[in-house]
């Protein structure tokens, strides 16, 4: 468990880092208000991955967790009143950037109940911030951390990279090897 | 060199990165330099010249950080990790117009995206006190 702990502690991070090139990327396809809304939730996951990363520990969890928790429901009721459509954005990046927002908001609620935990019984329970002492000098060099951080940059990429793809920012973004298929049908 | 995973992630990357950029230009023969039709690298990753050189490029600068010092390694995997982040960015609202650079396919915006992700994590979450880390 303290294994699995310790491979995963990055994720929180990496999942902002991937919810916020998402959004940007359908910030820079959507029409009306919400493309600036989505870019300044994108601004906002990608300052906190940084924050976060330099830290080392989840950067205040109760804000991010209401501003994640509220990023959520934009993004469904987004989709389910029809907005989505109206404005240009796909169901697919928005799905994606909805998961990386519940890794970050759950990682967020399980470091408040540990703080809680914490303050009722200090003796038994991990940091309160749920980053003990990851990436410290003074602590010596988990190697279990650097695999957790690889395989979670390879997650992150494996979802990010289509949700980018099926974006109009990404539909846009010309592929190698497609140029001549795509003048001869006059796109 | 093995207690510094800034150290560690700089050489190896560096290392497969060098490689990359050198056997790109095995498959790049006749390819214009800066062509938006390339070779096929591994039979995946779509490559040409200009791609190479800047394989070679950031491969070197990662190797050359990694095998001298810890706070190097750290600094330019930080950096190199923020300016692939950067420029995927950028190219999001340049697509579409005559600024568009992301001639790329899929599995190279993959790689990119990952080797971003990595390069950015390890240098920023790794070895924050880098006046107490040995750089031996």
């Amino acid at each position: 468990m303290r294994a699995l702990a310790a491979a995963t502690r990055s994720w929180p991070m990496l999942a902002a880092v991937g919810a916020g090139l998402v959004l940007l990327a359908v910030a820079a396809g959507a029409g009306g208000i919400v493309g600036p809304v989505a870019a300044a939730f994108g601004v906002a996951a990608l300052a906190w991955s940084i924050l976060a990363l330099r830290a080392g520990r989840l950067v205040a969890p109760a804000a991010t967790l209401v501003v994640g928790s509220a990023s959520l429901v934009g993004a469904g009721a987004l989709v389910a009143t029809g907005w989505a459509g109206r404005s240009d954005v796909a169901a697919g990046p928005m799905a994606a950037a909805s998961v990386f927002l519940v890794v970050v908001a759950a990682s967020c609620a399980l470091a408040l109940r540990r703080a809680r935990v914490t303050t009722t019984a200090p003796a038994r329970a991990a940091r309160p911030d749920g980053s003990p002492a990851a990436g410290s000098p003074a602590a010596g060099f988990d190697r279990r951390s650097l695999v957790g951080l690889v395989a979670g940059a390879a997650l992150v990429a494996a979802l990010a990279t289509p949700a980018l793809a099926a974006t109009p920012a990404g539909g846009q973004a010309v592929p190698h090897g497609e140029h001549v298929e795509q003048s001869r049908h006059g796109h | 060199m093995r207690n510094s995973p800034n150290r560690i992630v700089a050489t190896v990357f560096g290392a497969v990165y060098v490689l990359v950029g050198l056997l790109g230009f095995a498959v790049t023969s006749g390819v214009g330099f800066i062509a938006t039709e390339g070779g096929l690298l591994l039979g995946v990753f779509q490559v040409n010249p200009l791609h190479n050189i800047a394989h070679i490029l950031i491969g070197a600068a990662l190797l050359v950080s990694g095998l001298m010092s810890a706070s190097a390694a750290k600094a330019v995997n930080a950096t190199v990790g923020a300016v692939y982040l950067l420029l995927g960015i950028v190219g999001f609202f340049l697509a579409g117009t005559a600024a568009n650079i992301l001639a790329l396919n899929t599995p190279d915006h993959f790689l990119h995206l990952a080797s971003a992700i990595v390069l950015l994590g390890v240098g920023l979450g790794f070895e924050r006190s880098s006046s107490r880390v040995a750089t031996a």
